[in-house]
């Protein structure tokens, strides 16, 4: 793809900003609705989880310059979908992911198999990403994104196929399994295993001014702490007993506990709170559930990860190691990685620390869970309100979407290498990337003000085009008995989202009885329209005010918005209104092929010889094997570790669970595999194996037995 | 008493040994080889505050490094090739009415990196093609070149060996405005100003036409230059580099090419260098 080389090059001039001038690749998306409700009398559930995790060579979504390209996994990605029916035959799907991002694309391509198969539309399909900095990105119907959301550009429309069809199977099978159910929705407050990253700008906030969370700079309490979930259980009808099915919860955390120079796929903090709560359940009711988080008002909320290990900076410029010849040129300066010890003191660090984070959520989960089994009831009425909205121009925002140049630095505690680089492109433009300062540039009258556009007008002209970001937002709220959940795209700040709330409420006051427990806004849902500080916030120009795309009002339209829908949804038994569904457009950019495809021919590989090394406190299998695109995805483990014992041998750990990393370099037909495991600090030295498994979980090839132990 | 070609091995030796001597980690890492081809072309070759050639020439280099950890060996050569024919006026180095191959020359060097800082010490011959006009000379050449953030700081002393006497220093400063922090080709944009003083350093004219190095002492040139440079892989090991840049040069050719009776004369100069080369052996960026 000539063309596409030629935009590289482009790119990587205008930094952080792909050129797509004139080829926009548009691409109208289906506006598929849902069926009309059929009452069965029943509260009815489903719940089903798919393994997304695809083939390593794609790269990272979320951190931009640091996302690097994916080397192999760390622990499994995953779709969760609850499949939910009211009496009435009101039906929704609540459907988390272990991705950066939602795109629309995704969403209405998802929903218009769903709305044939089961008759779930967009307008009842609530599709939202968990946030982890460590997903697969290329799938976006905004070409800005697609070249931008990860180091490795490019929009490759195999990824869009690969997760449509994944997530269709996730709903169709939760919707095909719906059978009675109970219900109960709860909230619990978890304070110290987040904090607000962006102080300063909360503070500005008038309802925060002299507060002694400013005051005493309290940042692990300027965050929003509740814990909402709607536990689900089975009802045998003919017994009244129940069993537990599992649950959907919603709390406020970023997903970047890892570190951003990790090259594995992993699905961060939420992952593990979501295996930790599961193995809870499992252990404590003898039912295998399936639990699902769905990130919360995130925009300012960093997990508690802070300070980490000073082995965890930004590739810092230096010299590639070319010839430094004595006549000639000068060598190339280029962003140089961390060392390798560095880099991984700086994972084992952070792995450690996220662990105990996900730890701590997952017991209040857990109790939180435990409290709701003696509240399931199976009255849990439900109504959905659905709408698109056009962004450019409408209610208070800007005409032009623009990135500002306080967001090209990174958020605090998710720096990227360009943090700090003032006049980018000296003398030419200014254009201080970091928070603040420079990055404000008061011009009255203009509708982006004081928000300095990054190498504008660069951005807007050239670089971004027509097209280039985000011009619809699509809106869902949802009411599951005491609960209302509102899904948007966007990533509210603590007090925007307060304030989204606070409107909600009053919009509600005036229109019904009904005073929902708690207003549950879900962030990053059906699209992705980057971040939603208050007008305030948004004065100082930090990460999240710089990424308000549409200028100062972004807060308030949401507001607006989530209140009018307030006023649509039904009183009394009313049905909810009818779904409608605007038709849109994705502009993608032009594709290029970014998944590795499949050997045409899968090779006799023989019998797999597994070399078992044990350094520095890892133990490291080591072999030749299927290529990735062969193996994966996979639902089962492809291999473990198992520790023999004098009375037998118990699995240690199994690949994907988060402790093993398993690396794969492609060749043509067949790749290198490392599968490292770090022993538990814990752990005595013991006596260990690796087992390659196949699909039914038995072992195909077993390494020799080695004596390692944990340094 | 060591001959003239054996104390030039001793030169070469020193300087490799002292840096081998420094005080770095000893790294277990295997040796890596690589090599490097350029060719490039500018609109003229200007060397030391010299006009060596006012037409415009062909350069090419090649170059071999070992590198073990932080340390690394390499040797190379360097060329001019003028491809018309010389004049009067392009103050050339070969005979006039010729054209082809006017210098070449061989170094040798040792080189260590410590975290931002990269040393180097080295022996360079410069061989004229005009024998007895330019006389060859042997410097021995010591630089320091240190990133501190978007600045680049570096300088290059260099010590007559033989042929002639004096040292000459080039220090240099970098400011990189852009560097591509996105997959894909290594892309930098920067701006360097740099100077060259020579101390006491003197290349003695040729007998044929009076042509001369520098004399005396004091600054010799004084170059602002904007440059991009790409280096974009073709494979995981290949990569192919280009390098343009935009100068302004401001020189005081002392030398007596310009003037036949020697005088002084000061010049400002655009200069557009073009490179284009490729390099083995470099690991694809992550
Ligand atoms: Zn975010």
């Amino acid at each position: 793809m000539k063309r596409l080389r030629g935009h590289r090059l482009f790119i990587a001039i205008g930094g952080f900003l792909i050129a797509g001038c004139g080829s926009w690749h548009a691409q109208l998306l289906p506006s598929p609705t849902s069926a009309a409700p059929a009452a069965t009398g029943w509260l009815r559930a489903g719940m089903h989880r798919v393994d997304i995790t695809p083939p390593p060579g794609l790269g990272l979504g979320g951190s931009g310059p640091e996302g690097r390209r994916s080397t192999g996994y760390r622990t499994r990605l995953y779709i969760q979908a609850l499949v939910l029916e009211d009496a009435t035959g009101e039906r929704i799907a609540l459907v988390t992911t272990d991705l950066a991002h939602v795109s629309t694309n995704l969403h209405r391509l998802t929903a218009e198999r769903l709305a044939r198969s089961v008759g779930i539309g967009a307008d009842r399909l609530i599709m939202s990403a968990t946030h982890t900095h460590s997903g697969p990105a290329h799938f976006y119907a905004e070409r800005q994104y697609n070249a931008s959301v990860s180091r490795v550009g490019g929009y490759d429309p195999r990824i869009v196929d690969f997760l449509v069809e994944r997530f269709t199977e996730a709903v169709e099978v939760a919707a095909r399994d719906l059978q009675p159910a109970t219900a109960a929705t709860g909230t619990i407050p978890i304070i110290g295993e987040t904090y607000n990253r962006s102080l300063q700008p909360f503070c500005q906030n008038p309802e925060h001014a002299g507060s002694s969370v400013c005051s005493n700079a309290d940042r692990a309490k300027a965050v929003d702490s509740v814990f909402a979930m709607v536990r689900v259980d089975r009802l045998d009808t003919l017994t009244n007993m129940t069993r537990p099915l599992g649950s959907y919860s919603v709390f406020a955390i970023h997903g970047t506990g890892i570190p951003s120079l990790n090259t594995l796929y992993d699905g961060d903090i939420p992952f593990r709170v979501v295996r930790a709560l599961t193995r809870k359940v499992d252990s404590a009711t003898g039912y295998a559930t399936i639990h699902a988080l769905a990130n919360g008002t995130e925009g300012d909320v960093a997990p508690a990860v802070e300070p980490r290990d000073p082995s965890c900076r930004p590739p810092r410029l230096g010299l590639r190691n070319t010839i430094l010849t004595p006549k000639g040129q000068p060598g190339i300066v280029d962003f140089l990685e961390p060392p390798p010890a560095d880099r991984r003191r700086c994972l084992d660090t952070a792995l450690e620390t996220i662990d105990l984070i996900a730890q701590h959520i997952a017991d209040s989960a857990m109790q939180l869970y435990t409290r709701l089994g003696r509240r399931l009831t199976t009255r849990v009425p439900m109504r959905r309100v659905f709408r698109t909205a056009w962004l450019p121009g409408t209610g208070g925002l800007c005409n032009t979407p623009i990135l500002g140049s306080g967001a090209a630095g990174g958020a605090e505690g998710a720096e990227t290498r360009v943090r700090g680089w003032d006049w980018l492109f000296w003398p030419l433009l200014r254009g201080g990337i970091g928070e603040g300062g420079p990055a404000v540039d008061p011009q009255p009258g203009q509708c982006h003000s004081p928000k300095r556009g990054l190498v504008e007008p660069l951005q807007s002209k050239l670089v971004v085009g027509e097209h280039g970001f985000p011009e619809i937002a699509q809106f869902t709220l949802v009411r599951v008995g005491d609960v209302l959940f509102a899904a948007t795209p966007g990533e509210i700040t603590t007090t925007a989202g307060d304030r989204v709330r606070a409107a909600m409420r009053a919009a509600l006051r005036l229109h019904s009885t009904w005073n929902p427990q708690v207003i549950a806004v879900i962030s990053l849902a059906n699209g992705f329209i980057q971040y939603v500080p208050t007008r305030e916030e948004y004065g100082l120009q930090h990460y999240e005010g710089g990424s308000a795309l549409y200028g100062p009002g972004t807060a308030q339209f949401f507001s607006d918005r989530l209140s009018e829908m307030v006023l649509e949804l039904p009183t009394g038994g009313a049905p909810s209104p009818a779904g409608l569904v605007a038709p849109i457009t994705a502009y993608p950019g032009p594709p290029t092929s970014l998944l590795p495809t499949p050997p045409i021919r899968v090779p006799a590989i023989g019998a797999l010889a597994i070399t078992l090394l044990c350094r520095d406190g890892r133990l490291t299998a080591e072999w030749t094997d299927l290529a990735p695109t062969t193996l994966f995805p996979r639902a089962g483990p492809l291999g473990r570790f198992v520790e023999t014992t004098a009375t037998g041998s118990l699995t240690a750990a199994t690949d994907g669970d988060g402790s093993v990393e398993v690396e794969a370099k492609s060749g043509s037909t067949t790749a290198a595999w490392t599968a490292s495991w770090r022993l538990p600090a814990s752990g005595l030295s013991g006596e260990y194996r690796f087992e390659r498994l196949d699909q039914g979980g038995t072992a195909i090839a077993v390494s020799t037995t080695r004596l390692c132990t944990r340094r | 008493m060591l001959t003239s070609t054996g104390k030039r091995w001793v030169l070469l030796f020193l300087p490799i040994a002292g840096v081998a001597h420094l005080p770095i980690h000893a790294q277990s890492s295997p040796a890596r080889l690589s090599y490097v081809l350029n060719a490039a072309g500018t609109n003229g070759y200007h060397w030391r505050g010299i006009w060596r050639s006012r037409a415009p020439v062909i350069q090419w280099d090649g170059a071999a490094a070992v590198t073990v950890g932080h340390l690394s060996l390499a040797a190379g050569s360097w060329a001019n090739l003028e491809p018309r024919s010389a004049r009067a006026g392009h103050l050339s180095d070969l005979p006039l009415g010729t054209s082809g191959l006017s210098e070449w020359d061989l170094w040798a060097q040792g080189s260590a990196r410590m975290r931002n800082i990269t040393l180097t010490m080295g022996v360079l011959q410069s061989r004229y093609r005009r024998r007895g006009n330019d006389p060859e000379v042997t410097e021995a050449y010591g630089s320091v070149r240190v990133q501190a953030g978007r600045w680049g700081l570096g300088g290059t002393a260099w010590t007559a060996l033989d042929g002639a006497d004096g040292t000459f220093i080039e220090p240099a400063v970098t400011f990189y405005h852009f560097v591509n922090p996105l997959a894909g080709p290594a892309l930098a944009l920067s701006s360097t100003l740099r100077a060259g003083f020579q101390l006491g350093h003197r290349i003695p004219p040729g007998t044929a036409s009076r042509t001369p190095g520098p004399l005396g002492t004091g600054l010799t040139h004084a170059t602002l230059s904007t440059q991009l440079g790409v280096m974009h892989w073709l494979s995981r090991r290949i990569a192919l580099t280009a390098r343009s840049s935009v100068a302004v040069q401001w020189r005081e050719d002392r030398a007596t090419r310009l003037r036949g009776d020697g005088t002084r004369g000061a010049h400002l100069r655009f200069w557009f260098p073009l490179q284009l080369g490729l390099s083995l052996g470099q690991e694809a960026r992550p």
